[in-house]
């Protein structure tokens, strides 16, 4: 009787984690996994778009010869979202940064909060096109740029005769000068730490401050590993915004394609890259993963 | 001697607490200019009369302080009307999806079963899938639909709402792996405890688990709703005569440009861009208060993570 009780038990346990899923796996399976599959399917054809239907015509493998051979803008775009992942762990050790400042109790937190709370909602809307469109701000915001410009060539000059060669320091001025676009693309991830950074219990600290641990030890101790779960999810969203996001410019080449009504060629990149921004998730998530310890398990 | 020392050590601390408030203070304006720069000038400009903006002498602060930019924007706009529509569509949708990707992120947090990282991975997978990709099929299937059994969807807010409770509404994938990582992260002792009482999982979810959950439910709303008032792109696919503001804003310049063009007295160059900046910030302006009111529910949920822990 005892025995039987365990069993069903178990098997309980493992059937409501169907139930738990089921609302997203029914849409997975219908509104994701389907159109994705159709959308395979279109890049293998030609096609053309008609009142409320498609009109397919089978092609081969006309338009991955076009992407590799005949479209010269394609690999460049390619290589230089690939290559914009190096910010990835600057924006994530500058939003961490950031979110221990504003997690600590001082006058006018909720306004330093709603601030870097501000390029979250600019960012993903039609204020940012807004924005870009004003030719007066781009002008202020031009001679802004010009001068911090300047700034930065210095200090190219000082990391030079600090006795770094040039390749390190021009990397060093070229990550820091792009500080504006960094504290921009990281809205969500202060966010999603600040959660993290509220979740740890108090009650480790206080121990910690009995033990006599200093601010470094318990940084390093008890909020990082705390946190370590967050700032997995905020590399694998940082890579999926460098990749996908609007200054991504593979993700611009998609939506010209869409708009040009070239439907099939947009499929195909999308298939593409699809493919190789999957294995680039997938190997870093595994591997930093293993490094990532959850509190039960 | 040692009342001395203790002094000194007294002091020492309040010195390094005053040294390190200063640095942080000085930290955080800094890094704020940069994000503050673009909504002050937002700020000053939709204050100003449009002549000013071809004055040099003006940079900064205006010497008209006027609202009339905010009066043609609302009108154009149709402010009141389009609030309330995006208002409550963006909500809707946010708290459908707010509540699926909590409950499928507790699935994949607490339970094992076949094939769990497999699909978990897929979750994670759909992120990686321009939105417009799989819109196009989504919206063929749907005409489908509605032609096969006669319910008319497309040019409803049904598919924008079922996309959402489905797990597969805007960057659901995102949400689901956050509350994945919260879940798995919560101590497991309340819920054995709500077991042993009896509970069945799905009651130890809802008593127990989404009870401790709030700060991180907080932020995936908010996120969320940011997204879905942002939206255009499948609004005007799937609803278009819902017309949101994000659609109405970015319309708003070509509405400007012909607005007055019968009557012989055109919008300016500069008054475009007056109108557009401060319909920009009327358009900011709910997230940002909802987010400044909800924010001090951060705080509050410490407290509540600090009984669970």
């Amino acid at each position: 009787m005892k025995k039987r009780r365990a069993v069903s038990y178990e098997m309980k346990k493992r059937n409501s984690g169907y139930l738990f899923i089921s609302l997203w796996l029914v849409g997975f399976s219908l509104l994701f996994l389907v159109p994705f599959v159709t959308s395979i399917v279109y890049s293998f054809n030609d096609v053309q778009i008609d009142v409320g239907r498609l009109i397919m015509e089978p092609v081969g493998f006309a338009n991955f010869r076009r992407m590799f051979l005949e479209d010269t803008d394609f690999l460049p775009s390619f290589w230089a979202t690939i290559t914009s992942l190096v910010k990835v762990p600057f924006i994530v050790m500058l939003s961490l940064f950031i979110a221990l400042l504003l997690n600590q109790n001082f006058h006018g937190r909720t306004l330093a909060r709603s601030v870097f709370f501000l390029p979250v909602i600019i960012m993903s809307g039609p204020v940012m096109t807004i924005l870009n469109t004003d030719t007066f701000f781009s002008a202020v915001l031009g001679s802004e740029r010009a001068s911090t410009l300047v700034e930065f060539a210095s200090a190219q000059d000082l990391l030079k005769t600090a006795g770094l060669d040039n390749v390190v320091s021009s990397y060093i001025v070229n990550v820091t000068s792009q500080l504006f676009t960094l504290v921009w693309s990281s809205g969500i991830q202060i966010l999603i730490f600040l959660s993290g950074l509220q979740a740890v219990p108090q009650q480790y600290y206080e121990v910690a401050a009995v033990e006599g641990a200093t601010s470094w030890e318990k940084f390093w101790k008890i909020t990082f590993p705390s946190v370590a779960p967050m700032m997995l999810v905020n590399i694998v969203y940082t890579m999926v915004d460098l990749l996908l996001g609007d200054s991504s410019s593979m993700y611009s080449r998609i939506q010209f394609a869409i708009s040009q009504v070239d439907y099939s060629y947009a499929a195909s990149m999308a298939l593409v890259c699809f493919a190789v921004w999957a294995a680039l998730i997938l190997a870093v998530y595994w591997i930093i993963n293993r490094y990532v310890h959850y509190t039960i398990d | 001697m040692i009342v001395k020392t203790e002094k000194n050590n007294l002091r020492y601390r309040r010195f390094t607490a005053a040294l390190w408030s200063f640095f942080r203070a000085l930290l955080l304006i800094g890094l704020a200019f940069v994000v503050l720069y673009t909504i002050i000038y937002m700020l000053v400009v939709s204050f100003r009369s449009p002549s000013e903006m071809l004055d040099p002498a003006v940079v900064w602060i205006t010497r008209t302080f006027t609202l009339q930019n905010y009066k043609y924007a609302i009108q154009y706009m149709e402010y009141a009307s389009t609030f309330m529509r995006t208002f409550i569509l963006a909500l809707a949708c946010t708290l459908l999806q707010c509540f699926t990707c909590s409950v499928t992120g507790y699935g994949f947090a607490r339970f094992k079963f076949k094939g769990r990282n497999f699909l978990f991975g897929c979750a994670i997978l759909t992120m990686l899938v321009p939105v417009q990709i799989i819109m196009m099929p989504q919206f063929i299937n749907y005409v489908r639909f509605s032609n096969v059994s006669g319910i008319e969807l497309i040019d409803t807010p049904i598919p924008l709402m079922l996309n959402a409770l489905l797990g597969v509404g805007l960057k659901s994938g995102l949400f689901i792996y956050l509350c994945r990582q919260f879940f798995r992260n919560l101590p497991k002792e309340l819920e054995e405890a709500a077991y042993i009482d009896g509970c069945g999982p799905v009651k130890a979810y809802f008593r127990v688990a989404l009870g401790s959950s709030w700060g991180i439910m907080l932020v995936v709303f908010l996120l969320s709703f940011v997204w879905y008032w942002n939206d255009y792109y499948t609004v005007t696919m799937f609803y278009s005569s819902a017309a949101p503001m994000s659609l109405q804003l970015s319309n708003l310049h070509s509405i400007l440009v012909t607005a007055r063009n019968d009557l012989g007295t055109a919008f300016s160059f500069s008054e475009i861009v007056v109108i557009l900046e401060s319909a920009a910030l009327l358009f900011l302006a709910p997230v940002l208060l909802l987010y400044g009111i909800l924010q001090k529910r951060f705080t509050q949920s410490i407290t509540d993570s600090a009984i669970v822990g």
